[in-house]
């Protein structure tokens, strides 16, 4: 039993590494070097050189689209923070008509799959003319990432004893005071876990920017993957390394905020 | 987090004097709602909404839509590229769902008993899980290249001849959901261990003491208790599988001749490439349905099965 175990998670771990180790390797690799395909594949190269990066920049509008890939997941992160944060005080400090309607409507966004409303959303996007706009990239995606937020937000803030509430009011302080100055410090590992995931969701995200987007202008960095899987034979060194450049701000992400991490990326998991 | 108790003594005698007089539809609590609720109304109610209307029109991205009943319903119906698809779809789910759901659960009992190494362990397999897909794609991508690929060469070496994986028709779907697994097993992985985590120990040792094997251990204790994890991975699982759309765009474009196109890869060629947003609507109409219904079956199978014991 316990021989199989070990056998087990080696092999899987191997699985998992070799291909992280193989890309990273071969994006260091001059792209003359023929050891690929064979297990040698897997060393660091004998003479490392940043070549590949240097083609895969200039080769395509990587920096454009690194600017926009920042653009996109700050903007999607400041949004759903912003307006998650906000609709939580508003259904954990107020009692009003429709409440649960309403909450229930932005639970929704959670269960029901954003790519069978690709579609139409596309349209509404069109309609507004923000189709190819930051705008268009940023905005509507809020309406389908803005549940989990909520969410997440509307836990801790009901966590918050009210009585902590009802003195600041006593002193004086209006709604939006005691929002900013009692629950955002008191919730801060709930909104730094619901940034963090939402950052990394956005920057990883392909299907949403891949619609909406044409132009190298607005495009973000996963949408520009496509063209490094279509000249992949003949120069592969500047796909891989594309993909260290793509994944360490991620992978930076991921060790320095381990916990928070595997946590929120559970609990957001049926939106997937 | 500092402690309530100061405030709270203060705040006593005006509890009851709190509530103001203001009619209810005046509330504030409206003005805090009301930038989510308007991206959700607009970006998540109006286009729902609007799929139950176009699946049932015809439009061509000028004019207003013409209503057309059931023609796009019929149109699937009798295209023979919709039930390739449909099969591909249930192949695709079929076989990554299983299998990720063995391995996430082989693992985490494998890693909890190896307590040294646990930590690592976790962090490695859940790499893939938030590894973009477009990166995943460009790199397996390479990895199946049949002749400069990892794969194959290591197959060469011990004398496999491997196939042309996303070329070949044979294999294209089967390559997409290898990266799948790959993917995602982590992510089960990490599902189980929370699972695990929350059986009492006292029902094993006790089993123990009984005389109970490690394997009638799985079956009676582990396996049962852990019912609302696996319930929830395979819905998980489920949900996440009929969507995959990243990896069949970036890798093989639905090819070679449809042979690893899959529902939603469907749906954006119809409405996408072609303009048939009638038909795509009514193929997304479809798989809205269906997810709705797996979601609630989850809610429902959550409600009676959290509180197992």
């Amino acid at each position: 039993m316990p021989t199989i175990r070990v056998l087990l998670v080696v092999v899987a771990a191997l699985a998992v590494s070799l291909p992280y180790l193989w890309t990273f390797s071969a994006s260091l690799r001059p792209s003359r070097d023929v050891f690929l395909a064979t297990g040698w594949g897997l060393l660091p190269p004998l003479n490392p050189s940043l070549e590949n990066y240097i083609t895969a920049i200039s080769r395509v509008p990587m920096l454009r689209w690194f600017v926009n890939s920042v653009v996109f997941s700050v903007g999607e992160l400041v949004g759903q923070i912003g307006m998650g944060a906000l609709a939580a005080f508003g259904f954990v400090r107020y009692e009003f008509p429709g409440r649960g309607f309403f909450f229930g409507l932005i639970l929704a966004t959670m269960m029901i799959p954003a790519v069978a409303l690709i579609v139409p959303l596309f349209l509404v996007i069109n309609a507004l003319d923000w189709v190819d706009t930051y705008q268009g990239l940023i905005i509507p995606r809020l309406g389908l990432t803005v549940g989990f937020a909520t969410f997440l937000l509307r836990q801790t803030f009901l966590t918050i004893p009210r009585e902590l509430d009802d003195a600041q009011a006593v002193d004086g302080a209006n709604a939006l005071q005691r929002f900013w100055h009692l629950y955002i410090p008191l919730s801060r590992p709930a909104l730094a876990a619901a940034g963090i995931i939402g950052f990394v969701h956005s920057w990883n995200e392909f299907t949403w920017p891949y619609i909406v987007t044409f132009s190298d202008s607005i495009r973000t960095l996963p949408v520009g993957a496509q063209k490094f899987v279509a000249d992949g034979l003949r120069e592969w060194g500047p796909s891989m390394a594309y993909a260290v450049m793509l994944t360490l701000p991620v992978v930076a992400i991921y060790i320095v905020f381990q916990r928070a991490f595997a946590q929120g990326f559970i609990s957001s998991g049926i939106r997937g | 987090v500092s402690d309530a108790g100061a405030p709270a003594v203060r705040s006593l005698p005006l509890a009851g004097s709190r509530r103001r007089e203001r009619p209810a539809w005046l509330s504030p609590g409206y003005l805090f709602i009301a930038p989510a609720l308007l991206v959700v109304l607009l970006f998540f109610a109006l286009p729902a909404l609007s799929l139950f209307y176009l699946a049932f029109a015809k439009w061509r991205f000028t004019g207003a839509p013409e209503w057309v009943g059931l023609a796009n319903f019929a149109e699937l119906w009798g295209d023979e590229v919709f039930w390739k698809v449909l099969g591909n779809t249930v192949f695709y789910v079929l076989a990554t769902v299983p299998p990720m759901i063995v391995l996430g659960l082989a693992l985490a009992l494998a890693v909890e008993a190896m307590p040294l190494v646990k930590t690592a362990m976790r962090t490695v397999f859940f790499m893939p899980v938030i590894t973009s897909i477009a990166v995943a794609s460009v790199v397996w991508s390479l990895l199946y290249n049949p002749s400069i690929g990892l794969i194959n060469g290591m197959l060469s070496m011990i004398g496999v001849d491997g196939p042309s994986w996303m070329s070949d028709p044979a294999w294209a779907l089967t390559s997409l959901a290898i990266l799948a697994i790959w993917k995602g097993f982590g992510y089960s992985m990490t599902l189980f261990i929370a699972g695990l985590a929350g059986i009492d120990q006292t029902l094993h040792e006790a089993a123990m003491i009984d005389g109970a094997g490690s394997w009638t251990r799985f079956w009676r204790i582990t396996w049962p208790l852990l019912s609302p994890t696996t319930f929830f991975v395979v819905i998980v699982g489920l949900l996440g599988s009929f969507q995959v759309f990243a990896s069949v765009a970036l890798m093989t474009k639905g090819g070679p001749s449809n042979a690893s196109n899959v529902l939603v890869y469907f749906i954006y060629e119809e409405a996408f490439h072609f303009q048939r947003y009638g038909v795509g609507s009514a193929a997304s109409l479809l798989l809205l349905i269906f997810s709705a219904v797996l979601t609630a079956l989850y809610l429902r199978g959550a409600e009676s099965r959290v509180h197992y014991q």
